[in-house]
């Protein structure tokens, strides 16, 4: 699998990570662009929940922000839907643990969830602005396994392009 | 912090290795004799020595960790300094009457005389003689009001013990196995009062009537006075109390200094501690110790075939309980005592622990001790060496830990002590060989998982892996869970075996419940 990252998307992060002791985390919602090749089009953000080692994501916080997303998508699920989750390990290597493990083959495991896939982004902030990630993809009754990540040239060009380009984006949402 | 798991395969291939590594053939039985070396003996090398065991226990360790309500840095500093002053006095005294220096751990000393190697009587009068004096020097190195001066009890046996390797690397001092050790320990430990108690064999072999009581009969001044003129020792209580001042006054103790350690304690250097270089932080510790060790080496040491067998056994046992410590649970082995391992586990952060994954590993580990421990007897007794007989009793507690380095420069001992480390140990002696038991503070602080295994008596039998994940998974302890989920893992296909595209379903999807990540 191969997963095309928007820099504004790495930007995002690494300012919600900034000086937070916490762990912190949220939903990934994704568009499917090729067999087997998704962008992540935007994540939501959980400041609440979360410890030194530990994060919950409570499903009631990210409803909203699912709803908006499907309605601005045109409810076009097979192109754009929720792909995953993401979380921060502020101080643990970003590597899924055995809890997380669990949880997303509960995930992707659950009915009332629906899906035959989930990818797990974990994220790490060092030296206050490096960016750490891993990207884990999970499928039913399959190791988890590593996911290719690429940073999105398109969307690298999308920060730099003018603010009636981006006024554009924003009404086309 | 990754998942700690237990795998049958796993500790399979490990333990088949080490049994494989001591083929009987190339395990050698040798007889004690003059001036052999016992530092640095090779895993498949023993020695059986004909010796006097001493044991000398500080009574009043648990005061000195006593002296404040909550158990703080200070209470620690100072009970590590008192150790310290006690290590180095004693060292110089074990140094200066000829006798091998076995083990220092925390409180508890142990000493062998194999000298002279043809006087059986002259060896007890010795370790009486050295008794007293390590007695009457402790009495005297308190430093001041924080250091009050050590209440001693000494236990002495006397008879045939298996001299064997009892570490890799720093720690080549040898173990000695066998009821000489075991007995010398066991008056040592076999009650509050201070005095010099012999077991009926010692007390017979100088001439003494037999007693009842061992634990209750301390040597009388007068019988302490013959051992001392037959002894002869020639030095005196004032030599070595000087000599440690002035050991003191050069090398000074200076003061300890703790910081977290980052975990897991697998991570942690041992070897690179001391005392400006001490690791403090809440933690669990454990005991696991070999029951029933001390009669089946009685049975096996006649024969330097059933020797054979002792040798491998003990060093399979404990290089397995180590391994699902270190390499299972990311842990540390403080140090083996004689058949016991004591270790460390932590998780978190070095400033914060977490609490309930630190118990709900120590108790998965526990498990998985008791796991690997009937693994390891089955293959023994496959490759034909029987120790059925011996059982595993585990004890851990939780609470602010200590690690650091102890004794004379350049033979510095590891040391790892505090409330929750004699906890541990007391919890560890309350077992049978099927039992594991759990301290009052981690009772406390667990997760009602860990509550449910192991119940308001805070002891467990026959707690295997399986067990403890299964149950404390059911009680949706989150460690537990997450083990679980590892061993599915094991069982799910590689990912080159799954051809379905990756696609979305042609509807609204996301969470439908709370998620735990960690």
């Amino acid at each position: 699998m191969k997963l095309l990252l928007p820099n504004k998307i790495v930007k995002r992060l690494r300012h919600e990570l900034r000086g937070r002791r916490h762990e912190i985390g949220g939903v990934l919602v994704g568009e499917n662009v090729g067999p087997d090749t998704f962008r992540l089009i935007d994540i939501s953000v959980q400041l609440s929940g979360g410890t030194i080692a530990h994060f919950v994501r409570d499903p009631e916080h990210h409803r909203e922000f699912l709803a908006d997303f499907f309605a601005h998508t045109g409810r076009d699920f097979k192109r754009f839907n929720y792909i995953g989750e993401w979380h921060s390990h502020p101080a643990f290597e970003a590597v899924p643990s055995g809890e997380d493990i669990a949880s997303m083959f509960e995930i992707i495991e659950d009915p009332a969830v629906g899906v035959n896939f989930a990818i797990l982004i974990i994220a790490r902030l060092e030296r206050r602005s490096v960016l750490q990630l891993s990207a884990t993809l999970f499928r039913a009754g399959i190791i988890p396994e590593p996911i290719e990540v690429i940073i999105d040239a398109k969307t690298v060009d999308s920060d730099k392009a003018s603010l009636l380009s981006r006024l554009l984006d924003f009404f086309r949402w | 912090m990754g998942t700690r798991t237990w795998n049958k395969d796993r500790a399979t291939k490990r333990v088949d290795a080490k049994i494989d590594a001591l083929p009987l053939k190339d395990i050698e039985i040798k007889e004690y004799v003059r001036d052999t070396k016992l530092a640095g003996i090779a895993n498949t090398m023993a020695y059986r020595v004909d010796g006097v065991h001493i044991y000398a226990d500080i009574l009043n360790l648990r005061d000195m960790l006593n002296v404040t309500d909550v158990e703080g840095e200070t209470c620690h500093k100072q009970t590590l300094r008192f150790l310290n002053m006690h290590y180095r006095a004693v060292h110089r005294i074990i140094g200066r009457v000829d006798s091998i220096l076995v083990d220092f751990h925390n409180q508890r000393l142990h000493s062998v005389f194999a000298k002279p190697y043809d006087d059986e009587a002259k060896r007890v009068h010795r370790a009486v003689a050295t008794g007293q004096l390590i007695t009457d020097v402790l009495a005297r190195t308190g430093e001041d009001a924080n250091h009050p001066a050590a209440k001693v009890r000494i236990g002495i046996d006397s008879g045939k013990a298996l001299a064997v390797n009892n570490g890799r690397r720093g720690h080549r001092e040898p173990l000695f196995l066998g009821e000489p050790a075991n007995y010398a320990a066991k008056r040592a430990g076999g009650g509050s009062a201070t005095g010099i108690y012999l077991t009926n064999k010692a007390r017979k072999v100088i001439g003494l009537a037999e007693v009842t009581n061992v634990d209750a009969t301390p040597l009388t001044a007068t019988e302490i006075e013959t051992s001392q003129n037959a002894a002869n020792l020639g030095v005196t209580v004032d030599q070595i109390v000087n000599e440690w001042a002035d050991d003191l006054k050069n090398n000074p103790i200076g003061n300890f200094e703790f910081t977290g350690h980052t975990p897991p304690f697998a991570t942690l250097d041992v070897e690179g501690l001391s005392v400006k270089n001490s690791r403090r932080q809440d933690a669990a510790t454990v005991y696991g110790d070999l029951d029933g060790f001390t009669a089946y080496v009685g049975n096996n040491i006649g024969t330097n075939d059933g020797a054979k067998h002792v040798v491998r056994t003990l060093h399979v046992l404990r290089a397995e309980l180590d391994a699902v410590l270190h390499e299972d649970f990311q842990g540390r082995k403080v140090r083996f005592i004689g058949d016991c391992i004591h270790g460390l586990l932590v998780e978190g952060t070095a400033q914060s622990t977490d609490v309930h994954e630190t118990i709900s590993n120590m108790a998965l580990c526990a498990g998985a001790m008791r796991s690997s421990f009937d693994l390891a007897l089955k293959r023994l007794k496959d490759k034909g060496t029987d120790a059925s007989s011996l059982g595993l009793a585990i004890g851990f507690e939780y609470g602010p830990m200590t690690v650091t380095r102890l004794g004379m420069k350049g033979e510095l001992i590891r040391c790892s002590v505090s409330r929750g480390v004699l906890a541990a140990e007391h919890e560890q002696h309350r077992c049978t060989g099927k039992q594991t038991a759990i301290g009052k503070v981690a009772y406390n602080k667990c997760t009602h998982g860990v509550h449910a295994i192991f119940g308001d008596s805070r002891i467990r039998s026959n707690l295997d892996y399986d067990t403890a994940v299964s149950e404390m998974a059911a009680k949706d302890d989150k460690t537990a869970r997450a083990a679980k989920a590892m061993a599915v893992s094991t069982l799910l296909k590689p990912a080159s075996a799954a051809a379905a595209p990756l696609t979305f379903p042609d509807r609204a999807t996301g969470p439908a419940k709370p998620g735990g990540f960690a």
